[in-house]
């Protein structure tokens, strides 16, 4: 071919050539066809910038905890199978339904597979690495310095709080302390007892450093500096470490701020909800439209029988009912076995939980304006006896005050003293720790407390054989759960517990 | 092959049909020469491979995706639900995705459409999916071609793995003249209906249940209440009409020629409340500028109006169905009481002597008169599509090819549902959404064409394209109208609005080419490649390369007997791509987490989607082998192929480590293959004025799962009747696989899949001097269906209306509403048909009557659609999807709105 014939063709069709280059320059091409901006949705690259957004950061580690607006299972860590596990794995709770997950823990036959552990697990994990995102991102932004130090502090305390639940229910377990980035974690396995609690001690010591006091207003529900002292006195207390236990007891009372209400039936009020006698609780609210769920006490716990949104999925056991002397306060404001409906019909059914039900504020039960208990100031008074008590080689004066202001307090109903649980002394060492761990059990019942606590007492095999007839427990099994099978059929490098 | 011996009653149906064929020797010869399958798959290229021409004369179709059901080897489609316009799902080969779409890639005039409704719809109205070419008239195609191998797919890359349809409207010869004018009128009748109980013996059945749980009775004389209401009938309109008109011009000169066209399309639904209407119009022109330069534009601009009714899993805010509720609603209720007052729901404390607690626990089933007719759910979109192609001969040998095309749609939705309908007071709900979409493509190739010394040919080709996708909605609703006068115009008179907006954009660049080498014709060797960079992917582009051939054993003398008159063997081996998940899948994505605090909620957010950057394109190896044989000059055609398909790396949903913080992440988890074996058989027949054509195909495909990451297995499965995982993901087994837990047992069952063993096809023409009569059949073998009705129908607990058969037969009713439900197998069954489609017979009037007048040719015809379906299914149709195109959720029959059985009568005028 001839470069003068070829040059001749595009002469003669210029104008089509013309055409195809004007199409070619004049289509609307973007800059980056290939660069993908999700212009509607939210991503980090837009995310994690402002004040405001490290704020919603913390938050989003909050609703973790309570109602998980934003979870696909059914709610937060403490919304619901939390406390129903401690409950049922111990001498104080029974399955009030044939349903076979919360009758295996009742009846110590559960495995790997207990879908309600596994919950917990799931939930406890999610709000990890909620807090793990703050943790990571916070600290980029630009914003008051103070501030920014307090916003550390909540989600160092969240984080800290979900690992020690981990830690006492599950052992080894992984340690994250990154946000997840992408699918690669798949292999991680279990880091020792010692480095869980390493880590989660140094979180909220952070915590503590760091938070105030006290909040106003919107913030009041917040993790202050009390509930970390609080927590890491928890914290002591399950690893034996007594005199750090009861210092860090004394921290928190001597803050100043916390007082026992004058009467156990007020505690349960929602109206007291973040009241002084409340260290650190999860906040629920009844405004249900913009959080997934209210919280479920009264959805699980109140009796099938009394015709509302109700159902006995957990009972207590009469061991349990039976341990109160009949004027103790908290007696009547933590069970009921008969209910008087406004038309005077009576309905009556074993013992079931009632103290959190505020029938003034919720005459319907629908709906459950409570908030979860983590830690009150009674917990506070009843470690620092307990720790007192181990570290000292027995009672102190302070140690029995700190006993007997919780035993006064149940005596008061309405203002008026009952003739029932005096004021203790001259107890011996073991005498006095028998006599806490009692009092323990009665303030609190469905709590969320009592496997813990069955367990760090070494007594989880003979008081739960003692309350549920025919029951059986393998108590180096089941001072722990399973790993959950689900995790470990994804993950072969995570290892089982003993038993499982 | 067990399916064939299996289904052997089908086969004695279809032999007695083929023996009344012609099998005359002595008939004259049309030979449909082969080099017709020489196919014409786009960028102007021609390949022999594994394509199939779609008959367009098999059914009534009121959008060109129906016509793809039962007329080609390898095509499995299923007419979704009955709603007028309502999507076909359509499965090329196989099932072979999970989360991405299984539709095959439309091609209209050169240009991709996409093959979702999603991308055209904002997505508020109720009702299963519109058909994604519901704004195509389907008299303006002139060609629909069904591409299924590498060979012929392989140059659409990263879109080919479901492969192609390529359809081509009308456009003109030089030097012709012809206006056409089309008109038909049908009419429509459900395609059946459930005996059930009438209210005597639905009161007896619930005393019955109520005293078997130990309530008082509710009704002292169940025979008073006598047959009661319908309520089947009355959800229907009394007519439902179809019409459609259509004009077409198509003529020309020398330089230009044109095709113009507009529609009118009216179909009325069964259901009271549903309809579907377009109006379309086309202008195709094509020109040559110059000797070496030619134009060719398609423009076409429509407007698609419908109206839907809640039905299959298009459930509106109520959370029930019309079509399920008129099965089960209370036969002992009239719509309205003699006092004028309606009867809201199936059960009241009044009728049913209930507690509140126990009506609570009931399924709230209102009023399906009241749902269909009460409620608005109404869509229209505008759209137009225009694209504008240059050819420039540079050379004799070289060209250059441009391309641009737009396609603009909007789209309007708008629903409401009066608070009549909820049990709670002021409830009522209404929304309003629009949606503005762009799509444009710029495209251009060099083609090469060389001659050596005429035995010798080369074709080469190379080109680039980039095409970008915009997709934009607002959207509003409203819930608790205090005053409902004004419905979804009223938006902010509701007490809680919602408002939405959002936008999607991706983006595709491709290199393409393809060198085609040919020997005299008889052998051809073909190697050709694609790159696509896809925005959707981190990990941008891709290459999908192809190696074909084929070889003519007859024109090659290898062949020499006489009785063989065309024997050609092709084969291909290549890589086709599956792209079609959402844009920005591979994001981590933030959300709200709104937390309590102090007694008021706050806001949080947080990431709620965890990322995966490794996220890539689903690759599927085709591997292809067919015969094409000719006997006696080519009068009876045999085309056989076989194919192996494997997708390497199918995306879905994987399990994660909850120690993540995450249960789920989108990735590449499956390995899925399909092998089959696909056979067609056409002959064509010429006795004088006689003429009978014959068409059939048979194929059978197998699918199943080779492998899975990280877990054996996956238990999906979106909720039907409190149902929840009940599909399986596992290997060994086919996608779409039904399966139940046997808590007992520790294991599970495996029921069945809903992937068809075997299909099948005949269509036949027969022309007898003026007179014209077709018929045409399809049939699926082999899949199985979830008669999900009978949880409802066959409920023993009073609880809703039952089968009449189910009375009889020796149940104990006991009233236990609530009750959970489970999988049975019984519930399972063998979902194989056979159905005569439709049945056309038309008149043409002799030209001889028409000298003298303009008209040249004037028909007459009538036609019948979905006559009868030969089946062991017990529901009223085995070709429905409650979850649509879904792949995963196939097999699901409840509350289907039921096909149309058509009558309709039409006009052909040519002037």
């Amino acid at each position: 071919m001839k470069r003068i014939a070829l040059i001749k063709i595009v002469f003669e069709n210029r104008l089509a050539f013309a055409l195809i280059a004007i199409l070619a320059v004049f289509s609307p091409q973007c800059e980056k066809p290939l660069e993908e901006n999700p212009t509607s949705l939210l991503t980090n690259k837009v995310f994690y910038q402002t004040p405001n957004d490290a704020l919603l950061a913390v938050n989003a580690a909050y609703d973790h905890l309570g109602s998980g607006s934003n979870n696909s299972d059914f709610g937060g860590v403490y919304f619901n199978n939390y406390w129903a596990v401690q409950a049922l794995a111990s001498d104080n709770g029974n399955s009030g339904r044939p349903e076979p997950n919360a009758v295996q823990l009742a009846e110590f036959r559960h495995d790997a597979s207990n879908l309600m552990v596994q919950d917990i697990w799931e939930d406890i994990y999610r709000t990890i690495n909620l807090a793990n995102l703050a943790i990571a991102n916070i600290p980029g932004i630009e914003m008051d310095e103070s501030l920014k130090s307090r916003f550390l502090g909540e989600v160092h305390f969240i984080r800290g709080l979900m690992y020690f639940e981990l830690v006492r229910m599950f052992g080894d377990v992984p340690l994250l302390t990154v946000p997840t980035e992408d699918l690669s974690i798949l292999t991680i396995s279990r880091s020792p007892v010692e480095e869980v609690y390493a880590q989660l001690i140094s979180d909220l010591q952070m915590a503590e450093a760091t938070l105030p006091v006290r909040y106003s207003g919107a913030d009041i529900g917040r993790a202050t500096t009390g509930a970390a002292s609080g927590y890491l006195a928890r914290v002591y207390l399950t690893l034996e470490e007594w005199s750090l236990a009861q210092q860090q007891t004394e921290k928190v009372m001597a803050l100043g701020v916390y007082r026992l209400l004058p009467d156990f039936a007020d505690v349960f009020k929602i109206a007291n909800n973040n009241s002084d006698e409340v260290v650190f609780a999860t906040n629920f609210t009844l405004n249900n439209d913009a959080i997934w769920e209210t919280s479920q006490f009264n959805v699980r716990a109140l009796p099938l029988a009394l015709n509302r949104n109700s159902n006995s999925w957990e009972v207590p056991t009469l061991d349990v009912y039976n341990i109160f002397d009949d004027l103790d306060r908290r007696k009547e404001v933590t069970f009921a076995t008969s209910f008087t409906e406004s038309d005077g019909t009576v309905l009556e059914f074993p013992p079931h939980i009632f103290k959190y039900w505020d029938q003034q504020a919720e005459p319907s039960a629908s709906s459950g304006g409570n908030d979860f208990f983590n830690l009150r100031y009674s917990d506070i008074l009843l470690m620092y006896a307990e720790a007192s008590n181990e570290s000292n080689g027995g009672p102190s004066a302070e140690a029995y005050e700190a006993i007997n202001r919780v035993r006064r307090r149940a005596r008061f109903a309405e203002g008026e003293e009952r003739n029932t649980l005096p004021d203790l002394s001259g107890l011996d060492q073991f005498e006095f720790r028998e006599q806490v761990w009692l009092e323990r059990r009665k303030e609190f019942v469905w709590e969320g407390q009592r496997w813990f606590d069955l367990v760090r007492q070494e007594r989880l095999k003979t008081r739960v054989e003692a309350a549920k007839s025919g029951i059986t427990v393998d108590e180096n099994k089941y001072k722990l759960f399973g790993i959950p099978q689900r995790e470990r059929d994804i993950n072969p490098n995570l290892s089982q517990n003993p038993g499982y | 092959m067990a399916p064939v011996a299996k289904y052997y009653k089908y086969w004695i149906f279809l032999l007695i049909l083929g023996a009344s064929l012609p099998t005359n020797a002595q008939d004259t010869i049309v030979s449909p020469p082969l080099s017709h399958r020489n196919t014409l798959i786009g960028y102007g290229q021609r390949i022999r491979g594994a394509s199939a021409k779609v008959n367009q004369h098999t059914r009534i179709a009121t959008t060109a995706d129906q016509l793809l059901q039962g007329t080609a080897a390898g095509i499995y489609a299923v007419q979704n639900s009955g709603q007028p316009a309502g999507e076909m799902g359509v499965h090329i080969r196989g099932f072979r995705s999970l989360l991405a779409s299984n539709q095959p890639l439309y091609v209209i005039d050169g240009i991709p459409y996409y093959n979702e409704t999603g991308w055209s719809s904002a997505g508020s109205v109720f009702g299963p999916a519109a058909s994604p070419l519901a704004f195509l008239n389907p008299q303006d195609i002139g060609e629909i071609r069904v591409l299924k191998d590498a060979a012929t797919t392989s140059l659409y890359g990263s879109r080919a793995a479901n492969g192609v349809v390529i359809i081509r409207t009308r456009r003109t010869l030089p030097d012709s003249l012809k206006v056409s004018f089309n008109i038909s009128f049908g009419t429509q009748t459900p395609i059946g209906t459930y005996d059930l109980a009438n209210a005597n013996e639905y009161a007896g059945f619930l005393n019955q249940a109520y005293n078997n749980a130990g309530l008082d009775t509710p009704y002292d004389n169940p025979n008073a209440f006598g047959s009661g209401t319908d309520w089947q009938n009355i959800i229907y309109r009394d007519q439902a009409w179809r019409q459609n008109y259509h004009l077409g011009i198509s003529g020309g000169g020398e330089k230009i020629n044109y095709y113009l066209s507009g529609e009118y399309m009216d179909q009325t639904g069964l259901v009271i409340g549903s309809d579907f209407q377009r109006y379309s119009f086309r202008a195709n022109i094509d020109a040559q500028i110059n000797d070496r330069t030619s134009l060719s534009n398609s423009l076409t601009f429509n407007r698609v109006e419908f109206n839907t009714v809640a039905s299959d899993a298009g459930y509106d805010e109520t959370g029930v169905d019309v079509i399920t509720g008129s099965r089960i609603f209370n036969p002992i209720l009239s719509h309205q009481n003699a006092d004028g007052s309606i009867n809201r729901f199936h059960f009241t404390a009044d009728n049913a002597g209930l507690s509140s607690g126990m009506l609570q626990s009931i399924l709230i089933q209102p009023n399906p008169l009241l749902l269909a007719g009460s409620t608005d759910s109404k869509s229209s979109t505008s759209r137009v599509s225009n694209n504008l192609q240059l050819k420039v001969s540079i050379l004799d040998q070289l060209s250059l090819n441009g391309t641009v095309g737009v396609d603009a749609l909007f789209n309007e939705e708008y629903t409401f549902i009066p608070g009549a309908l909820f049990l709670g007071a002021n409830q009522g709900t209404g929304s309003g959404a629009k949606l503005d979409a762009l799509k444009f493509i710029n495209q251009y190739f060099l083609e090469f064409n060389q001659n050596y010394s005429g035995d010798q040919k080369l074709d080469l080709v190379a080109g680039y394209s980039w095409e970008g996708w915009r997709r934009e909605v607002l959207a509003g609703r409203s819930i608790g109208f205090d005053n409902e006068t004004l419905r979804y115009y009223s938006l902010t008179v509701g007490q809680q609005k919602i408002l939405n907006s959002n936008i999607s954009e991706w983006g595709m660049q491709s290199f393409f080419g393809m060198g085609q080498y040919s020997y005299k014709d008889i052998l051809n060797l073909t190697l050709s490649a694609r790159a696509d960079a896809i925005s959707i992917f981190d990990n941008k582009w891709s290459l999908f390369p192809t190696l074909a051939f084929s070889w003519d054993l007859r024109q090659s003398s290898l062949v020499r007997t006489q009785k063989i008159s065309s024997l050609i063997v092709h084969s291909s081996i290549g890589s086709t791509g599956n792209q079609s998940i959402p844009p920005y899948s591979r994001f981590s994505l933030l959300n709200e987490y709104n937390a309590a605090l102090n007694g008021a909620t706050i806001n949080g957010i947080s990431i709620d989607k965890i990322a995966n950057n490794k996220l890539e394109v689903e690759k599927t190896e085709k591997y292809d082998l067919g015969i094409e044989v000719g006997f006696k000059e080519n009068r009876l055609i045999f085309d056989l192929d076989f194919y192996r398909e494997n997708t390497r790396n199918a995306i879905g949903l994987i399990p994660l480590l909850a120690t993540s913080g995450f249960e789920y992440g989108v990735a590449n988890i499956a390995s899925i293959s399909n092998q089959g074996l696909e056979l067609s058989a056409s002959t064509n027949h010429n006795v004088g004025t006689a003429n009978a054509s014959f068409q059939f195909f048979i194929s059978l495909n197998k699918n199943k799962v080779e492998s899975l990451d990280l877990r054996d297995q996956i238990i999906s499965g979106l909720p039907f009747s409190g149902i929840t995982d009940w599909s399986i993901t596992k290997s060994n087994y086919s996608l779409s696989t039904f399966y139940k837990e046997n808590p007992d047992q520790f294991e599970q069952s495996i029921l069945g899949s809903a992937a068809p063993k075997m299909i099948t096809g005949l269509f036949s023409k027969w022309d007898f001097k003026d007179l014209d009569f077709s018929i045409s059949l399809l049939g699926a073998f082999g899949q199985k269906m979830i008669n999900a009705n009978n949880f409802y129908l066959k409920n023993p607990t009073g609880a809703f209306n039952v089968l009449a058969d189910y009375l009889h037969s020796n149940i104990t009713p006991a009233f236990e509403p609530g009750k959970p439900q489970v999988l049975t197998e019984d519930l399972i069954e063998d979902a194989s048909y056979l159905r005569i489609q439709n049945i056309t017979m038309g008149y043409t009037i002799p030209s001889s009557l028409l000298t003298g007048s303009s008209i040249k040719k004037l028909r007459i015809y009538g036609s019948a659609e979905n006559i009868f379906t030969l089946t062991p299914y017990s529901g009223l149709d085995p070709d429905v999807s409650h979850f649509g195109s879904l792949t995963q959720y196939q097999g699901v029959d409840l509350g289907s709105y039921p096909k149309a059985k058509m009558f309709l009568l039409g006009l052909n005028v040519d002037f």
